[in-house]
């Protein structure tokens, strides 16, 4: 492992990304945002103003609430089950993410090793189904954790 | 070097010079970047918070809709709490301990993930075959994946839940 010091000796000289000011002086903090705050192009069409018709979190809209129903005898929803998938990336560690699923989906130690290490591999494992909704909220409990998941439908 | 170990119920972080007021400026860089809404077209912010349907742009857009703005707060909250437990953003910080608790280390977990994710999005770390540049932001990233690594392993020794 790089020595602290010498990485905030480095830090304090290199100029650390295109776009961003070289850092001259070793200041009383941590020189401005290294790459971080580096950000990319400001833009005032973000989410803010769908935020004042936003109702819930988590759920989907009225029409979610219809496909998800499971009293509708022609689609029964266990045919069909949603998926949550969880995908590779390069940044998360091995034994972080089989944290996640142990903690968070309660598999145990084996389990969770055995699908850290299916996306690992195959680069993607389904790690639950169920109804849409229960779907959204796991997917969205991993991007909490900082992994790559989304929902997914069977068939 | 960083060094962690198990006290009762709770992980003592113990930082050397230096290391707590490195991890406390990004953390609160990160905490700052999360708070602006604008930055929400951000590449990290978006690589922090993907479409949860790959293949369908409007349910895409429709769960972003209701859950991107309070998972930002959630975020920004976690990064700025690194940021308050370490106290400090000084490259002059001296040796520290830092005590946590269960939620407070889980808090560190996903903390950390995040900070390596925005740094992956800046660094170009796109791939399993990527590899962080040997420059100082290239050893923040791994310093910060040692750090997660070894919280991972302690709290998942004997007696944690």
């Amino acid at each position: 492992m790089v020595g602290v010091a010498q990485l905030v000796e480095h830090w304090l000289v290199v100029p650390v990304a295109a776009g961003s000011s070289p850092v001259i002086h070793p200041m009383e903090t941590v020189p401005a945002p290294p790459l971080i705050g580096a950000g990319g192009p400001v833009s005032s069409s973000g989410l803010s103003s769908d935020s004042d018709v936003r109702l819930r979190t988590g759920a989907g809209g009225a029409d979610t609430d219809v496909r998800e129903r499971p009293d509708t005898i022609e689609q029964p929803t266990f045919d069909t089950p949603w998926l949550t998938i969880v995908w590779n990336d390069p940044v998360n560690l091995m034994n972080y993410v089989t944290h996640v699923f142990r903690t968070y989906f309660g598999f145990t130690r084996a389990e969770a090793e055995k699908l850290m290490l299916q996306v690992h591999h195959e680069g993607k494992a389904v790690v639950a189904s169920g109804n849409r909704e229960e779907m959204e909220r796991h997917v969205e409990a991993m991007h909490d954790y900082g992994l790559w998941a989304t929902v997914g439908h069977d068939g | 070097m960083t060094r962690m170990h198990r006290d009762g119920d709770q992980i003592v972080v113990e930082f050397d010079e230096a290391e707590a007021g490195v991890l406390g400026s990004v953390a609160r860089q990160l905490s700052v970047l999360l708070a602006d809404a604008a930055a929400l077209d951000d590449p990290a912010v978006t690589r922090l918070m993907p479409d949860a349907y790959p293949d369908d742009a409007e349910a895409s857009a429709e769960f972003r809709r209701f859950t991107r703005e309070d998972m930002a707060s959630r975020k920004a909250a976690t990064a700025a709490a690194i940021a308050d437990a370490v106290g400090t953003e000084s490259v002059d910080s001296e040796p520290m301990t830092v005590r946590l608790d269960g939620a407070a280390a889980d808090r560190w977990l996903r903390g950390l993930a995040d900070l390596r994710i925005t740094l992956a999005s800046r660094l170009g770390i796109e791939h399993d075959d990527d590899e962080a540049p040997d420059d100082a932001t290239g050893a923040l990233y791994h310093w910060l994946g040692e750090l997660q690594w070894a919280l991972v392993e302690t709290m998942d020794a004997e007696g944690t839940g």
